[in-house]
């Protein structure tokens, strides 16, 4: 995968017959045209010349009929052949990207933002649609018709054949020529439009600023003046760009032109070349005169699906750069891991530094937590507690030091397996569409509906007004319609349903009133029998009811001891309960 | 389509350019029909005639064969100049479009724009718009070209013979209005479809990317992935059906033109030989109805543009028809005798909100020169309250005045110049700092600008730079740290000089240093200016002369810090929370 082009390039195998058959069906087409303008011919000139009236031409009429339904039914096809290519490929893009996305991790994900990150996988994936449905297999029909043509063209006169040659001086050439003009067009068009609506999209954003500042009414003419420039400077481009197609154009014109003025002279007896020899007849004449547009017109079609290129071209680079970004995440996949019972984990002399920063988060850490304790993790934001965790779940890869999971280093463990053994309270838990009991459920379908109750009572999930239909309730979108406390509730359900040895919780009591805090802290106490539990917090409060608590500060514990022992030692622990954060900074 | 009307008046100023359009559009079809027709009927006539040698060189071929290439010429120039001409139509459009909007959604603003319409809606406008300048070029034009060659080849038909226009304008009908119908109708409903599938699979996909952690800590993502990738399948199959709809329009208006000049010949064949007119005339009437039907092909996918047309104009109409809620009056009141700043018995309610009280009866007073700080979980009411102050929002019910004049008697000129708001949400335009500071004064020369940067803290930052002021500050100031952004925007509100500050969590999202540093900046500043302050910092709250602790949109208690904290449980609790 070297450049995005190359990316764009190799997505055709995903979709090689339905190109090939819509190929097919457009030179079908091609013959269908070649034949109607032949029947056409012969009606006319049994007419005019012979003077036949129309009931011995009746098979020809039913003919042409038939020819105009298949050519039709062939156009269908040919459409219904392209979306399907389009559909192949962006179905593998999007499973593709989805995959990669779920490798990467969710640090990946958060550094890259959902919004933009959806907007990828949805809208960019679309934009592909148009070079594979169309463009793609226009290419090769905007040689095929014309050369179609062409050859039949030789076939009857070579004096046509030839004006048919040269008014489309080497079709490839005359493509290269188009292709560029109208790449430029809409690559450019795009580009500044894209521009101008920035610009407006910038005001709209920044109208309460503008509105403070009375600039509001100001900007009225900015905005004309904006889009004047845009404007002139677009059709600068245009101006050239469309240069392009009246060539192409032009050559129409003139082929049709030339055609029926050599064919014209020729029957006049003024000229007497080009048919080897033949008698003009008024079939061939007109039959020749049928296909001159013919010729030109898949040229003129490639011309009109030029934008669809540009559009995926710009997918591609983004897309392309999305998931080589997301490629160089390493990826281990060691033995699976099987291990049973409590868990203990020991820190030795961790470094770790911010994410796309110079800054040490974790600086020579060493921490160990044994089996079944319960460890509390007390700190200013900032001190590194985010990222220690993080490097535990697996989310970040261990950039110095050694982490041992009783006694084994965590990166000779899989991933899976690893993750099975925890259960993770984050900060904010993402609630999904569906009822409380899928939340809870998550990644454990086969939960019975008592485990599920039980889980639910334990983390003081109570059925109340507001649940009305307990745990088949539906919590919306974004769990919108549940409170903040009930959110972590749930969390902590899902915790305790998933029943693993090893406990993680990101500020477990963070923003919640004195009620609902109480509630999880009874929770956690149920929750800890018979797990290690490490608990990463702010409130001191909080932090007084685990077994050992340890103050972390530039990126290392600097003091560890239950709450008493601490209070005792009266060092930094004893300062935060006194005097507020100013200590550790 | 009466929601249509209103932009297709915003075409009245660019008139002539439509005009043109529509002539050149039309010359174009006119001559290609008129280059085959022709050239048909030349052929035909010179193979008649050839026939003989005596009649075949009194045959004037000079006329029918500079017709073809005058045509052929013409077909050229006038498709070209089309082509330039609408698209300079479009643009002056669009440019149109969005002045137009601006000035509707100017005076309600930020009012009925900010509060639950969130960027995506913001983004959303922009699209319409951008979709509302496709109105003349892909809808108006074809079809009022289409209908005018119909009715010129219908007219020469009629005058040949009266059977060949009414078969041409069966077909007509059939291939330029029935598909149309018929395909819009047959993918209104897969067309709505689409749009909510999209919607679903986007609202799900964002909740699995943000909830990434817990599904993998979870084991559950297999499943979400799969879920996701059935939901896109469902989506690829609409569009699958979509396609088929539209792809079945075009090949039926190519079988209708082919059907249409078939019967026009078979009808005509008679004719001729009655000696109704000359047997070449034959040639001229099938290819002529064979190119008049180009002019249809545009339509289809014309009419299933027009629904997200309409639909883009539907949307625009509703939210510039949103009332203008604040209206300032337009003589400014007297100056007032000081800058004592007093709510009395304030409520709020956001109009969509219903009857949720947002602030409910809250008191204030703030004195000449002296700072408040509002505390408060997020949605206690702190924003509003503060935005209040701006007149961004009335309230319901109290009174908010300075120097005890009512706020709603002060022109605009006169409040923005006294209010200004310092706000982690202060928009930091995609220009160059120069001209992000001109906004709060547009006249401000060279010593002021260095001034405020000075003051802000930020001129050594700039003085830095390469480009210095000229340096662009990307889009929503990316170009710039949290730090130096907030400092802009300190500049900006130092520049406009107002003596009443709103500070609406200046530090929020700044690490600690940086914000301790700023936070003593805003201090220095704010000395000799009334302050509102929201924030919950110590360093911040610990210097404010008032604290005024709400929830609920209730004022809870009012005091110095110290004192809260020592009185007040909740206070102190709150505040422990928040400890950072």
């Amino acid at each position: 995968m070297s450049s995005p082009l190359d990316w764009l390039h190799a997505l055709r195998t995903h979709c090689r017959r339905p190109v090939m058959l819509s190929i097919i069906m457009a030179t079908g087409g091609g013959v269908c045209a070649i034949a109607q303008a032949a029947l056409f011919a012969h009606i006319l000139h049994s007419m005019v010349i012979d003077g036949l009236s129309r009931e011995p031409l009746l098979s020809s009429f039913v003919a042409i009929a038939a020819v105009l339904l298949i050519r039709a039914l062939l156009a269908w096809g040919r459409e219904i052949c392209g979306q399907h290519s389009s559909t192949l490929v962006r179905r593998f893009v999007r499973r593709n990207l989805i995959e990669q996305l779920t490798a990467a991790g969710p640090m990946a994900i958060q550094a890259k933002q959902t919004a933009p990150l959806a907007n990828s996988i949805i809208e960019r994936v679309e934009a592909l649609h148009g070079y594979f449905a169309h463009y793609l297999p226009q290419k090769t029909v905007a040689m095929t018709i014309p050369v179609l043509i062409i050859i039949t063209a030789f076939s009857v006169s070579w004096a046509v054949g030839l004006i048919f040659l040269i008014t489309a001086p080497m079709i490839p050439a005359m493509m290269i020529l188009i292709g560029r003009g109208a790449e430029k067009l809409s690559q450019k068009n795009f580009q500044l439009l894209s521009q101008m609506s920035a610009h407006f999209l910038d005001t709209l954003r920044g109208l309460a600023t503008l509105k403070l500042f009375k600039r509001s009414q100001e900007e009225t003419e900015r905005i004309a003046l904006s889009s004047e420039k845009y404007r002139k400077g677009t059709m600068a481009v245009l101006r050239v760009a469309f240069l392009s197609s009246a060539v192409l154009e032009f050559f129409t014109s003139v082929a049709i032109a030339m055609t029926a003025v050599f064919l014209g002279l020729t029957y006049l007896n003024y000229l007497d070349f080009g048919l080897y020899g033949n008698q003009l007849t008024l079939r061939t004449g007109l039959f020749l005169l049928l296909l001159t547009p013919d010729v030109y017109l898949p040229l003129r079609d490639l011309g009109t699906h030029f934008h669809a290129r540009a559009d995926a071209l710009g997918a591609a680079d983004e897309l392309h750069a999305l998931l080589t970004d997301l490629e160089d995440q390493p990826e281990h996949a060691p033995p699976p891991l099987h291990f049973t019972g409590s868990v203990a984990v020991e820190l030795r002399q961790v470094s770790q530094l911010y994410a796309g920063r110079n800054r040490l988060a974790l600086n020579g850490l060493d921490l160990s937590v044994s089996a079944g304790e319960w460890l509390a993790i007390v700190g200013a934001s900032g001190a590194g507690k985010t990222t220690l965790l993080n490097l535990l779940l697996g989310f970040l890869p261990l950039q110095q030091g050694e982490i041992l999971v009783n006694g084994r280093p965590i990166k000779s463990l899989d991933s899976d397996g690893w993750r099975r053994r925890i259960a993770w309270v984050p900060q904010q838990s993402q609630m999904f569409v569906g009822s409380l009991a899928d939340n809870i459920r998550l990644g454990n379908p086969d939960l019975s509906p008592q485990q599920l109750q039980v889980a639910a009572e334990q983390a003081n999930l109570q059925p109340d007004d507001q649940f009305n239909q307990g745990l088949a309730t539906e919590v919306g979108e974004q769990g919108c319609k549940l409170s903040g406390g009930q959110v972590r509730r749930v969390a902590l359900a899902r915790a305790f349903a998933k029943d693993a040895p090893l406990l993680l919780l990101d500020e477990p009591t963070a923003g919640l009133d004195l009620e609902n805090e109480r509630m999880i802290m009874a929770s956690l106490e149920r929750l800890r029998q018979g797990r290690t539990m490490i608990m990463l917090t702010h409130r001191l409060d909080t932090a007084r009811h685990a077994d050992r608590i340890a103050v972390m500060a530039n990126g290392m514990i600097i003091e560890q001891g239950s709450h008493q022992q601490l209070l005792e030692r009266n060092g930094v622990y004893a300062g935060l309960l006194t005097g507020g954060e100013q200590v550790i900074s | 389509m009466k929601e249509l009307f209103p932009f297709i008046k915003l075409l009245h100023p660019h008139r002539l350019w439509a005009f043109w359009s529509l002539v050149t559009g039309i010359l174009t079809l006119f001559a290609s029909i008129g280059l085959l027709a022709l050239s048909g009927w030349f052929l035909s006539a010179s193979a008649v005639v050839g026939l003989s040698l005596t009649t075949a060189h009194l045959f004037n071929f000079h006329t029918p064969s500079a017709g073809v290439r005058g045509f052929a010429v013409l077909r050229t120039g006038a498709r070209y100049a089309e082509r330039v001409i609408s698209h300079e139509t479009t643009l002056r459009l669009l440019s149109s479009l969005r002045v137009w909007f601006y000035q509707k959604i100017e005076p309600q603003a930020p009012a009925s724009l900010y509060r639950h319409h969130s960027g995506d809606l913001l983004n959303r406008i922009v699209t319409d718009i951008d979709i509302l300048d496709s109105l003349f070029v892909r809808i108006l034009s074809p079809t009022i070209a289409a209908l005018t060659v119909a009715a010129a080849v219908s007219g020469l038909l009629w005058w040949l013979a009266p059977s060949l226009a009414l078969i041409f304008c069966f077909f007509f009908l059939l291939a330029g209005i029935m598909t149309p119908i018929l395909i819009g109708w047959l993918g209104r409903r897969i067309g709505a479809e689409i749009q909510k599938q999209q919607a679903l699979l986007r609202s799900n996909l964002v909740e699995d990317l943000q909830g990434m952690g817990d599904l993998v800590v979870y084991g559950a993502y297999h499943r979400h992935n799969n879920q996701r990738l059935t939901e896109s399948d469902r989506l690829l199959r609409l569009q699958q059906k979509m396609a088929m709809i539209s792809g079945g329009s075009t090949a039926l208006v190519s079988l209708f033109g082919g059907l249409a000049a078939l019967f026009a010949l078979y009808v005509a064949a008679p004719l001729a030989q009655n000696g109704h007119f000359s047997e070449p005339i034959l040639a001229l009437i099938a290819f002529g109805v064979l190119a008049a039907f180009e002019s249809i092909q545009p339509l289809p996918l014309a009419y299933q543009i027009l629904g997200k047309i309409r639909a883009a104009a539907e949307r625009l109409l509703e939210v510039s028809k949103a009332p203008s809620t604040v209206v300032f009056p337009a003589r400014p009141a007297p100056e007032p005798p000081d800058l004592v700043i007093d709510f009395s018995q304030v409520s709020f309610t956001y109009p969509e909100s219903g009857s949720n009280l947002v602030i409910d009866s809250v008191d204030l007073l703030i004195p000449m020169q002296s700072t408040m700080a509002l505390v408060g979980p997020s949605g206690s009411g702190k924003t509003t309250l503060a935005h209040l102050l701006t007149r961004f929002w009335d309230p319901d019910h109290g009174t908010i005045s300075i120097g005890c004049s009512d706020l709603r008697l002060f022109s605009e000129e006169q409040l923005r110049s006294m209010v200004t708001m310092v706000s982690q949400k202060a928009h930091i335009f995609n220009a160059t700092l120069r001209d992000n500071l001109l906004i709060a004064a547009p006249h401000a020369d060279e010593t002021q600008l260095r001034e405020a940067l000075e003051k802000a803290q930020l001129a050594d930052f700039v003085a830095g730079l390469p480009d210095g002021l000229e340096t662009w500050a990307g889009e929503n100031g990316s170009q710039l740290s949290g730090g130096e952004a907030r400092r802009l925007v300190l500049a900006r509100a130092l520049l406009k000089n107002a003596p009443i500050w709103i500070l609406d969590e200046p530090t929020e999202g700044l690490d600690n240093q940086t914000r301790r540093r700023f936070t003593e900046t805003i201090f220095t500043n704010l000395a000799g200016r009334s302050g509102l302050f929201i924030t919950h910092t110590q360093e911040a709250l610990a210097r404010v002369d008032q604290v005024c602790f709400l929830e609920n949109g209730r004022s809870i208690a009012c005091g110095s810090h110290e004192q809260l904290l020592a009185d007040n449980l909740r206070y102190r609790h709150f505040i422990g929370s928040r400890q950072a």
